[in-house]
């Protein structure tokens, strides 16, 4: 048979498997066109494969059946790449055309042709096939890697990419198959110098086709990485359909669940919208109800909303309220620097202010005001709102006064006739008014010391009433605690003496504490007192220690002693325990007073310990100068006092 | 022998201060209200007065600024001597109007208030620290 006959029935047939390929493109997969190629080139190489040589300038330009095969799967193999399946099976016509031009041509120029069914079949020969398929699926994975490599060189134009990847695969098929079956014989260089170059050709015809192919078609490069093995594409276009209309069912179902997991959410988030919205109206009717008024604002301090007793207590009717500044209902009668610490404790510093003002109502009328106000944090911690709580304190203030004014006069109007009480008894014992009777010497003094308590009384009650009013004042200074106690002990010596006690009191190192004097005068002379009071033999020591930022000083003495289930009494206002017979009761507010005076200058009082027979030990601290006790109680104090003062003026403006 | 005047509108007091002045060699002359004080001022020309705070018509506080105002009664001291308040505000305001001392009647016996005396016209002029005597009333 004539080679070219053959060679002519060889495209036919391959036009045909092709044909029928694509008639059954949906449920044909790559792999047995794979498979058909490869059966195809082995038994087509056996039956009809006979080279055609041309030999030109010394040159054997090779060509066998086994190009045209190689020439369709490669096309075929890149178009897949570039398109997908359908624009491979397409994509083979092409391929087979231009294969069959190419073979025609070659053979019309022919000058020799190269049987080789010459070369018996034979161990040679099946090496020879051997190679040709190893040469074939190298190309297909190289052809396929160095086109994943090349998309990624954007800059390249497609038609060089596809160029480049079409010689490249050439020049493998032609060294792999050229050495496999030619090694070793004379014409193995001129095969594959001559093949090199008949190859190139073959890829100039076949790489304008291709882009051709793809313009006319409008199929558009596809994009991204194809990882390698994908080449093989195990799956049909139907089974590709059917696997993404599953990927888009399974979506949907998901975005189903997701839409109903959504929806229970929104539902729960209803549900407690709805318990939100009942909590806000009973919350709502709370606030309704307060007999306080209240008021919450924006971070601004406007005004949102107003309970009704903001219109009660202020005039102001909800509607000129809501939008406005909170401190226009207030009247503004403070001075300017109440307002700003005001509005620097709850802005600024986001603390809780607590604190009491004089308002004035919108007909002008005053009014004393015990006033809350908290922030709201966002989460952010940021401000969001205030909530102010505002309640009219007037009467109790008036009342306040009223017991102030009471207290007052009635010190005033019972001291002086105990002054003269007192005053004329010890005048009338020291025998101003002549020798006194021998017989009268007890009566008058038990009526001395009935005036001495009332006096101490009245005394007591005042400053009771004066710590309770927060009216007590205090200087603080820097003093050395150790002559204050030198000096009261020296007023109380002669009762010292007089019982027959003994006295102890050391002072190793100055001991620089910040107090007030007076108070000290007054806590020091109660404490002594009261240890000279309830103890008939031994002694009384007072002892001085340093201890953190304090001062202790420590009373002991060995009298009365109090009982452990008394010892939380001892501090209550007129509390007094079972003191031993025969001796006078206090006021019971000595040492109420005394724990006052300390705490408030930042110390304390208390006891330190007792045993019922055998004395006790009651302590008293003082914070020592420059310390931060110190400055902390002295800040409270100042601040009290520019308060009170305040409240004094604005008071006196009211009246 | 040192002059002093005594001003207080509660006569038992006034008498029992006289006396126990007289009694320790003080010539003393009395008022019972802050006009009658001024009045005396000028007339008896006192050593020292002792200004009771409380009193009808014009009250301690108003006497001690009078006799501030005016040059001849300016140098005299003055000791208030009564039974209000005693609070630091009310010491404070009357050692600012230039009294020597404020003694609280209910604190300090006849005896201690002669004492203060003798030591005001003994030369001194105030105590240091001054709150330091008042407190012995508390």
């Amino acid at each position: 048979m004539s080679p070219i006959i053959v060679l002519l029935l060889s495209t036919v047939f391959l036009w045909l498997l092709i044909f029928v390929l694509y008639t059954q493109k949906l449920k044909v997969t790559l792999i047995p066109l794979y498979v058909l190629m490869g059966i195809s080139i082995v038994v087509a190489n056996y039956l009809v494969d006979q080279g055609f040589v041309i030999s030109l300038f010394n040159l054997h330009f090779f060509v066998g059946s086994v190009t045209f095969f190689t020439t369709c799967l490669l096309t075929e193999l890149l178009l897949y790449l570039l398109e997908g399946p359908r624009a491979a099976r397409i994509g083979l016509f092409i391929a087979v055309g231009s294969a069959a031009l190419y073979s025609i041509g070659i053979a019309v120029l022919s000058q020799e042709i190269f049987d080789s069914r010459v070369i018996p079949f034979g161990l040679e020969q099946i090496r020879g096939h051997f190679w040709s398929i190893i040469a074939l699926i190298l190309d297909m994975v190289f052809v396929a890697m160095l086109w994943e490599m090349l998309i990624k060189v954007k800059i390249l134009p497609r038609v060089i990419r596809i160029f480049i990847v079409i010689y490249c695969a050439f020049m493998i098929d032609t060294f792999v198959f050229g050495a496999g079956f030619f090694y070793g014989k004379d014409i193995f260089w001129s095969v594959i110098q001559g093949n090199m170059i008949t190859r190139f050709i073959l890829a100039v015809i076949m790489t304008p086709m291709v882009e051709i192919f793809m313009k006319v078609g409008k199929h558009r490069e596809r994009v991204g990485n194809k990882r390698i093995w994908e080449i093989l594409n195990f799956k049909t276009d139907l089974e590709r359909k059917i696997s993404s209309l599953e990927e888009v069912i399974a979506e949907k179902n998901k975005a189903e669940k997701e839409l109903k997991s959504k929806s229970e959410e929104l539902e729960k988030a209803n549900a407690k919208l709805v318990h939100l919205l009942e909590d806000i109206k009973i919350f709502k009717a709370a606030t309704e109800a307060a007999a306080d008024q209240i008021v919450f604002t924006d971070a601004d301090g406007k005004v949102i909303y107003a309970n009704k007793t903001m219109e009660l207590l202020t005039g102001y009717k909800r509607m000129e309220a809501l939008g406005g500044k909170a401190g226009k209902l207030w009247g503004g009668l403070m001075s300017r620097e109440f307002y700003e610490h005001m509005w620097e404790t709850i802005k600024t510093k986001k603390h809780p202010y607590k604190g009491e003002l004089i308002n004035q109502r919108k007909d002008g009328e005053k009014y004393d005001a015990s006033l809350t106000i908290s922030p709201v944090l966002n989460d952010k911690e940021e401000v969001s709102n205030f909530i102010a709580i505002e309640r009219d304190v007037t009467r109790e203030k008036q009342l306040d006064r009223m017991k102030d004014e009471f207290l007052s006069i009635a010190s005033h109007e019972l001291r002086t006739p105990l002054t003269a009480i007192d005053g004329l008894v010890a005048m009338i014992r020291s025998g101003d008014y002549g020798e006194v009777n021998k017989n009268l010497e007890q009566p008058l003094e038990d009526i001395n010391t009935s005036s001495e308590r009332l006096i101490s009384l009245v005394n007591d009650l005042l400053s009771v009433s004066r710590i309770e009013a927060g009216r007590q004042k205090y200087v603080l200074i820097d003093m050395d605690i150790c002559k204050e106690i030198d000096s009261v002990t020296n007023l109380l010596g002669v009762i010292i003496k007089k019982k027959n006690l003994k006295f102890e009191f050391k002072c190793e190192e100055k001991v620089i504490v910040q107090a007030d004097i007076a108070k000290v005068q007054q806590v020091l002379n109660n404490m002594l007192g009261n240890s000279l009071k309830f103890t008939d033999k031994g002694m009384i020591s007072v002892t001085i220690k340093k201890k953190a930022e304090q001062a202790l000083i420590l009373i002991k003495d060995t009298g009365f002693g109090i009982k452990p289930e008394d010892a939380d009494k001892l501090f209550k206002k007129f509390q007094q325990l079972e003191s031993g017979k025969g001796r006078p009761p206090g006021t019971g507010l000595g040492l109420y007073i005394s724990k006052q005076l300390c705490k408030k200058m930042g110390g304390d009082l208390w006891l330190e310990e007792s045993k019922l027979g055998e004395g006790s030990t009651f302590a008293f601290s003082l914070p020592l100068s420059a310390s931060k006790a110190a400055e902390k109680a002295k800040k409270i104090i100042e601040k009290e006092g520019s308060n009170s003062l305040e409240q004094k003026n604005s008071l006196e403006r009211n009246d | 022998m040192a002059k002093i005047l005594l001003v207080d509108d509660d006569p038992l007091l006034v008498r029992m201060y006289q006396k126990k002045m007289e009694n320790d060699g003080y010539e003393v002359e009395t008022a019972n209200d802050g006009n009658m004080a001024l009045d005396k001022v000028t007339k008896f020309k006192p050593d020292l007065i002792l200004l009771d705070i409380m009193m009808p018509n014009m009250n301690g506080y108003e006497v001690l600024m009078q006799l501030k105002k005016v040059k001849a009664t300016a140098k005299i001291p003055v000791i208030l001597l009564t039974n209000v308040g005693s609070s630091d505000e009310d010491v404070e305001k009357g050692m600012e109007l230039g009294a020597v001392a404020y003694l609280v009647k209910a604190g300090n016996r006849p005896s201690a208030i002669v004492s203060k005396v003798k030591e005001i016209l003994g030369g001194y002029v105030r105590e240091v620290p001054k709150v330091k005597s008042t407190i012995k009333g508390e």
